[in-house]
């Protein structure tokens, strides 16, 4: 299951979401989407934290995260 | 309610506002205006008429008219003329949105704050400004308290079909001159039904309202749309008028007070054997072209009353053919041209020709 | 230990797909995706209508998917109080304005509308700039701040010291809920979000007028990377455009 799910074509690469990225896991790609900017990627999603920090400063409304929680079993 | 009321210009509109089923009025308070306002007021708190709302300013009061009209209310606005390019802005985005509204205007002596007294030096103002951006407005033009009850129905009336923005011009001495309207004898029409509030729109689409195309495509197909409205409107609104005597001497030609005027001098002149023939223009935009080149072919004399420096006669001026005889009578600064005078210059006039 | 992966950030359903027209980094845009959370905090049949302003915030009806209106330059506040008097109780009105339009032409229609307690939620973004025209001087402009106009840096002699409007719209009696938070710090974001949502509530329950700025960056006209400009506005405003809650209905002015 991905932790960080990232609209490369709505980034407009202006690399906040880096910045704000306790772990440091999320880097300008040297792709170039449709619209000419360098999207953000993530390289590491397993170190992941599910801060939102990138989801909360983003401009584009780019990031989609999922946070593992345990499953609590009743016993 | 009795049929019969004894009432001011200003008044006038405001009663016939009432019964063509306005909801809100938005204004401000300026000399002639807060005569309509205090009306509305009076007759909000006896429970009838419009929901009266004192703005903080005239600008406010057009776009807090405008927001009330996106949501479904008909609404009135009035001001004075010194507030004209208020009303012609906000009329830019009326045209626009393609909303209803119907705005009164004051007019009184200028340039600047001028003075309170009657001129109509704001008609061509009026009737070109309304085309900022290629919107358009009509112009209506009443002269006594009965004429401007049965304009304000009609305005609505327009203003309802079409969807635009319409514009009642009264002189500062219409607005205040005083007779009893008698109402049954109006031709109220039934009341326009209640349009849908943007909130009531449905659909899956949720519905928008802007006037900003930042796409050159779009402007354009708003703008061939707008085009297309107006050229519709101008194939069935051929202008209000009124014509009064059917004289064969002379043809005056004036609207508001002037046309009052007129007519009293006309009546002046019959012990003179001086027949003549008022043509009142009761919309400036559209004008009554063919109503009046019809009562210009009935004299070779055409005398313009004109209360301002030339702006009447210029709009007149296509309209005149070359072998008309032109007088214009020019009376500004807050005057009402005299009924003595108007007579003398007339039969002054043609016996000098 | 079993997992499972639960969202906690995503797109709100009031969020239109269409791509913005915004600048790389611009808060324009994570402005825009607070107001459709709040919306999305109302059910679904909740009435709600947005009036956006003249400037980079006009085309705002494009970006969200609920009924909007776009105002003319300075005007959308009266759109707001003529939209809010006619709907009545029966939906809310929001505005969305910028500090250029909100405070400068628009400011006496503002003032006057949270005198008489309008029932109206207002929502500014404060950029310290006019950023559609390309970057000019606006009235929350800084002291020493490069603009298109004041290429040397904003001078006090000429254009006066900044003042907070926030602080002034606060001490007006009929206002209900006055706050202001960065949007372009995660903390401050975090905290804010909730801020429009209680508005609109506030308006829902009391009928009352709430008015929330929300600080923004410009990095385009600032010339700066969105980054650094984060930076250099968050030192800038520090002191002069504090953040927080200052007034809610419940407790009235805090200090």
């Amino acid at each position: 299951m991905k932790r960080v799910v990232i609209d490369q074509e709505r980034c407009k690469g202006c690399g906040l979401c880096a910045q704000v990225c306790p772990r440091k896991i999320l880097v300008l790609s040297n792709m170039v989407n449709t619209s000419g900017y360098h999207p953000v990627q993530c390289t590491d999603e397993e170190i992941c934290m599910g801060c939102a920090n990138c989801a909360t400063v983003c401009p584009v409304t780019a990031f989609e995260i999922y946070k593992p929680v345990p499953i609590v079993v009743a016993s | 309610m009795e049929k019969k009321r004894l009432l001011k210009g200003a008044e006038a509109v405001g009663e016939a506002a009432i019964q063509s089923g306005c909801g809100r009025f938005y204004g401000f308070p300026v000399p002639n205006q807060s005569d309509l306002m205090e009306y509305l007021v009076q007759q909000e708190r006896a429970g009838r008429g419009p929901v009266v709302f004192q703005s903080e300013d005239p600008l406010s009061a057009l776009f807090m008219a405008y927001g009330a009209a996106l949501a479904g209310a008909r609404v009135l606005t009035a001001l004075n003329s010194i507030d004209l390019p208020d009303a012609l802005r906000a009329a830019s985005y009326f045209s626009a949105a393609g909303l209803p509204m119907v705005c009164v205007i004051f007019t009184q002596s200028g340039p600047g704050s001028g003075n309170i007294y009657p001129e109509q030096s704001s008609t061509l103002t009026a009737v070109y400004g309304a085309r900022l951006g290629d919107g358009f407005a009509p112009v209506f033009t009443p002269s006594a308290p009965t004429d401007c009850a049965a304009v304000t129905y009609k305005a609505f009336k327009t203003a309802e079909a079409y969807q635009i923005p319409v514009f009642i011009l009264i002189d500062a001495a219409c607005a205040q001159l005083v007779e009893t309207v008698d109402f049954s004898t109006l031709n109220i029409r039934e009341v326009p039904a209640k349009r849908v509030g943007i909130l009531e729109t449905e659909g899956d689409a949720p519905s928008k309202s802007t006037t900003l195309f930042l796409d050159i495509d779009e402007m354009g197909e708003k703008k061939e749309a707008l085009r297309e409205k107006e050229s519709a409107f101008l194939e069935k609104e051929k202008g209000a008028f009124k014509v009064m005597g059917e004289g064969g001497d002379a043809v005056i030609v004036a609207f508001g007070i002037g046309a009052i005027q007129a007519k009293r001098a006309m009546d002046a002149l019959v012990p003179e054997d001086i027949s003549c023939t008022v043509f009142e223009p009761e919309t400036l935009f559209p004008f009554p072209a063919e109503a009046f080149a019809e009562a210009l072919g009935k004299a070779r004399h055409l005398f313009i009353i004109d209360m301002s420096h030339g702006q009447f006669e210029s709009l007149l001026g296509p309209h005149i053919p070359d072998t008309a005889s032109r007088h214009v009578f020019s009376v500004t600064g807050g005057a009402v041209p005299r009924v003595e005078l108007l007579k003398a210059w007339i039969q002054g006039e043609l016996q000098s020709s | 230990m079993e997992l499972k992966f639960e969202q906690i950030a995503g797109f709100p359903k009031s969020l239109s797909e269409t791509p913005q027209h915004f600048c790389p980094g611009c808060t324009h845009g994570v402005n825009t995706r607070l107001l459709a959370e709040a919306i999305d905090t109302f059910p679904a049949g909740e009435k709600i209508v947005g009036v956006c302003g003249m400037g980079c915030s006009g085309l705002l009806p494009d970006y969200l998917d609920v009924k909007m209106v776009a105002a003319p330059p300075g005007q959308a506040i009266p759109v707001a109080v003529g939209l809010s008097h006619e709907i009545g109780g029966k939906g809310l009105v929001f505005a969305y304005v910028g500090e250029g339009d909100l405070y400068g032409r628009g400011l006496s229609a503002l003032l006057h509308a949270a005198k008489r307690g309008e029932s109206l939620t207002v929502i500014c973004a404060n950029n310290l700039n006019m950023g559609m025209s390309g970057g000019h001087l606006s009235p929350t402009t800084l002291l020493g701040q490069e603009t298109a106009t004041t290429p040397d840096g904003t001078p006090a002699t000429k254009y006066g010291v900044p003042i907070d409007f926030t602080r002034f719209i606060t001490g007006i009696p009929a206002v209900s809920l006055v706050a202001r938070f960065k949007g372009f710090t995660a903390g401050e974001i975090k905290k804010g979000r909730g801020y429009i949502a209680r508005a609109l509530k506030v308006q829902k329950y009391l009928g009352g007028f709430s008015f929330i700025e929300i600080l923004g960056i410009c990095p385009t006209n600032l010339e700066l990377p969105p980054a650094e400009a984060v930076m250099r506005t968050k030192t800038a405003v520090a002191g002069i455009y504090p953040s927080g809650i200052f007034k809610t209905p419940e407790a009235g002015i805090l200090t």
